[in-house]
């Protein structure tokens, strides 16, 4: 009997298919299917609401046209996932040389903001204490934790922690071995962990 | 299984990595041992947080605009592909004389006309450019186009070549609006070679462009702000 997810590969790679075709429809269908996922992570990698919507927008289109090179050995959304980190990565590098702007600040109502914090000058986090809430700052204090790590540690821990990809989901995303995904994720982890320590 | 077995399983038995007998040992590990429980929990806590994070860069996030920005950029644009097609061919191509590009300006009524930048002495809009090394003696050169709907597709260029320089047409050039001809251009391409199938063109004027025995092209872009003319050896075929 076919599971659920097996029969919904076999459905993206239905609708891959017929969006490669030019059924703008059937690519429609998959971008609603995964654009928050994309967005959660993408957003993760580069904590930056517009540059994240745009970098999302980016793999979608790219992803459209490369619809002929997605011959279906992959799943459509580990193929998305592998453009949608690249573009991230390739994004923190073009930015790399540019003053670090945080344009979310976490307000105590845990909304975000639109007011933008220049980070440039000051590496703690950028909420207020007095303002924000302990969960709140230990948001921050994650977030910060997170950017922290390189884009392949950020990668590996956002693909499991979000979408709970396994590790040979992982390894097929970011092209490297199973091995390495643990390593990595083992790492991330510890980080993350260690910095929240200090906190409490 | 003892604790510092089961530690080292804790984070792959989180992820449901382990097969199904260590994933039970682990299980009947934990059951009896507060400190191994612990441990898990700083990876559901990570976990949680992660996620909970990220939802709330993500909050009030409408979904709708991530297919917005994608349906657009699904439409063809055949009016940037193909004058940046051009210009590719430009160069391309090593016979190239030059390449003009123009764009409309609106007159003083409000319709679009099209000017040549050599002559309107329009010095910020307009871009014209000569590449290749050839001189061109004189450099009046009109160009009039009535826009239609039909999109030149030119083939690959053959060979590499410089092009000069580039800049895309910003701002309204002063209204220089040329009389309409009286026919066009397409019988100025050799018979035996297919000519580029531009919208509607309609007039193109050469005035003393010494020494030029090559071939010459024109089109207009379906959007309507780009003319392209083409002078060179050989000119680009169309493709349709």
């Amino acid at each position: 009997m076919e599971t659920r997810l097996v029969a919904a590969i076999r459905d993206d790679r239905d609708l891959a298919q017929r969006a490669g075709q030019g059924d703008k429809e059937a690519f429609r269908e998959l971008v609603e299917r995964y654009q928050r996922r994309v967005l959660a992570v993408v957003t993760g990698m580069l904590h930056d609401r517009e540059a994240a919507l745009e970098v999302t927008q980016e793999a979608f289109i790219k992803a459209y046209r490369s619809l002929d090179r997605f011959r279906g050995q992959a799943s459509f959304y580990t193929w998305i996932y592998r453009i949608a980190v690249n573009l991230s990565i390739d994004y923190q590098r073009r930015e790399w040389r540019k003053p670090i702007v945080d344009t979310h600040r976490i307000h105590a109502d845990g909304g975000v903001g639109e007011d933008a914090i220049d980070r440039a000058s000051d590496n703690h986090p950028a909420s207020n204490p007095f303002e924000a809430t302990k969960d709140n700052e230990l948001r921050v204090r994650l977030n910060e934790a997170i950017r922290e790590l390189t884009p392949d540690h950020r990668a590996v821990i956002l693909l499991r922690e979000l979408d709970g990809l396994s590790y040979d989901e992982i390894s097929q995303v970011l092209q490297c071995s199973k091995g390495t995904v643990m390593s990595r994720l083992h790492y991330a982890r510890k980080k993350l962990q260690s910095q929240l320590k200090e906190f409490e | 299984m003892n604790c510092p077995e089961a530690e080292s399983l804790l984070e792959a038995f989180h992820d449901g990595e382990l097969d199904g007998r260590l994933m039970r040992d682990t299980a009947i590990h934990l059951a009896g041992c507060t400190r191994c429980v612990a441990r898990l929990d700083e990876y559901e806590r990570v976990h949680a947080l992660v996620e909970e994070s990220v939802e709330a860069e993500l909050s009030g996030f409408d979904a709708g605009q991530v297919w917005a920005g994608i349906s657009e950029a699904l439409e063809p644009a055949p009016s940037r592909q193909s004058t940046w097609r051009g210009f590719r061919l430009a160069a391309a191509s090593t016979k190239v004389r030059g390449v003009l590009v123009g764009g409309p300006a609106e007159d003083e009524s409000g319709n679009d006309s099209w000017l040549a930048p050599a002559v309107s002495g329009s010095t910020a809009s307009r871009t014209v450019f000569f590449g290749g090394g050839m001189a061109l003696a004189a450099s009046l050169l009109f160009a009039f186009v009535l826009l239609g709907e039909e999109e030149a597709a030119l083939a690959p260029g053959d060979g590499p070549g410089q092009v000069a320089a580039v800049s895309a047409p910003t701002q309204p050039a002063p209204s220089a609006r040329v009389p309409s001809p009286p026919h066009g251009v397409a019988a100025a391409f050799p018979s035996t070679r297919a000519p580029v199938q531009h919208a509607q063109l309609q007039q193109v004027q050469i005035h003393s462009l010494n020494d030029f025995g090559g071939e010459m092209a024109m089109w207009a872009e379906p959007a309507g702000d780009t003319a392209v003319i083409w002078l060179g050896e050989t000119a680009p075929r169309a493709r349709r």
